[in-house]
């Protein structure tokens, strides 16, 4: 349904933003990174759900403004 | 030829037409008293779309999590009302400070990186914060909402009754109030400077502007901004449920801004009258498909310019002259 599929998006779009727009074994990395991450969250705390995702993108991205596997540090 | 300071000056001076429309907007509730609920409720969401445009019309910071501050200043104004006492201002004001302390907060995430960088973490923290309200369910109520809000009166005298006069009036006010401080915001020193960073970040540094203490202040502003629209939601609805903290409340708030123009603080509140109405009048022709035409709108919209929709005898003029 119609919120089901924004979440998809949403989902696609927070792993191009940590993997990084310049390449695109970033967003596989990512991707990979995120969805264990998801899943095992899931299954070791389900209290905290969908949490894990969205934190850990807040994060990595405080941390690292341009994605996480860019070449070159990035210039902001 | 004027000077620099008049032109200055006048691009900040009220129009004629200003108090006029205003009047006009205060008068709607008594003009249009069975249309009320649906004047509330531009009211409120073009509160909403003026914070907004504080941000990104003003600011240049693209932020798609602006319910974050919608749904902090509607929770916290509710269970306010709920918990400590019903007189709807001292709730407004709790509801504003909550939401600014958190817009504080949040001001560190937003100051590094690209635009899908601010894009994603301003969702990220509207997304965290709902589903903290659907966890958090011995407070808030979970999914099925926070239920038994009870509103007292008005400064004591007015109650919010079923016709929404009241509350429209209420909203109107509130709205009116926040609008001329932030259009004295945006047309004082301060509102320069960030106008400046909007356009070329590097440059306003260059010249000694502030940039990151700027963009915080004018962050926190906007969020305070904001949780009076939430607020203003909770108390006229008597009601707060996730939906507040929504992804789609986010999205809707920019589409106003895109209909009315950023940049320009009656952007938002055109935006906001013309997506309501067209929402209202549409879902009211086809219930099931009126997303269909308002994303047909859109893209119009955007495709064309707004300049030449709001022209049409330029339609079929050759386009010599007239590029936009």
């Amino acid at each position: 349904m119609d919120t089901r599929l924004s979440m998809q998006t949403i989902y696609f779009l927070i792993v191009v933003a940590v993997g990084g727009t310049s390449s695109i074994t970033g967003p596989l990395l990512a991707a990979l990174l995120l969805g264990i991450a998801d899943v095992a969250g899931k299954y070791y705390i389900p209290k905290l759900g969908a949490f894990i995702v969205y934190g850990l993108m807040i994060v990595i991205l405080i941390w690292r403004p341009q994605g996480l596997f860019v070449r070159q540090g990035g210039k902001s | 030829m004027m000077t620099p300071r008049e032109s200055l000056l006048h691009s900040r001076r009220w129009k004629l037409w200003e108090p006029v429309l205003w009047l006009l907007a205060l008068a709607s509730p008594w003009l249009l008293a069975k249309h009320s609920l649906i004047i509330n409720e531009i009211a409120i969401v073009a509160l909403f779309a003026v914070s907004l445009d504080l941000v990104l019309g003003y600011t240049g910071i693209v932020s798609l999590g602006h319910a974050a501050f919608f749904g902090m200043g509607a929770y916290a104004a509710a269970l306010f009302a709920k918990l400590v006492m019903p007189d709807p201002l001292v709730g407004l004001l709790f509801g504003m400070g909550v939401a600014t302390l958190l817009g504080a907060v949040c001001s560190f995430t937003i100051m590094r990186g690209s635009d899908l960088t601010r894009l994603m973490v301003t969702l990220g923290v509207a997304l965290i914060l709902m589903e903290l309200a659907n966890k958090l369910d011995w407070l808030t109520g979970g999914a099925d909402g926070l239920q038994g809000v009870v509103m007292g009166p008005l400064l004591g005298r007015f109650e919010f009754d079923l016709q929404g006069q009241t509350a429209a009036w209420y909203s109107l006010v509130i709205l009116l109030l926040l609008f001329v401080l932030a259009r004295r915001l945006v047309h004082s020193p301060f509102g320069a400077t960030l106008t400046a960073i909007r356009d070329n970040r590097l440059r306003a540094m260059a010249i000694g502007i502030p940039v990151t203490s700027r963009l915080a202040v004018v962050y926190t502003v906007a969020a305070g901004v904001a949780g009076a629209a939430g607020a203003l939601m909770a108390q006229t609805s008597g009601f707060a449920s996730i939906d507040v903290f929504e992804f789609h409340r986010s999205a809707d708030v920019m589409l106003l801004l895109v209909i009315g123009g950023t940049g320009w603080l009656y952007g938002g509140v055109a935006g906001a009258v013309v997506f309501k109405l067209m929402q209202d009048v549409i879902s009211a022709i086809t219930p099931q498909y009126w997303t269909f035409w308002i994303g047909l709108f859109l893209v119009m919209l955007v495709l064309v310019g707004r300049q030449k929709l709001l022209r049409p005898w330029t339609w079929f003029s050759s386009n010599a002259g007239s590029k936009s």
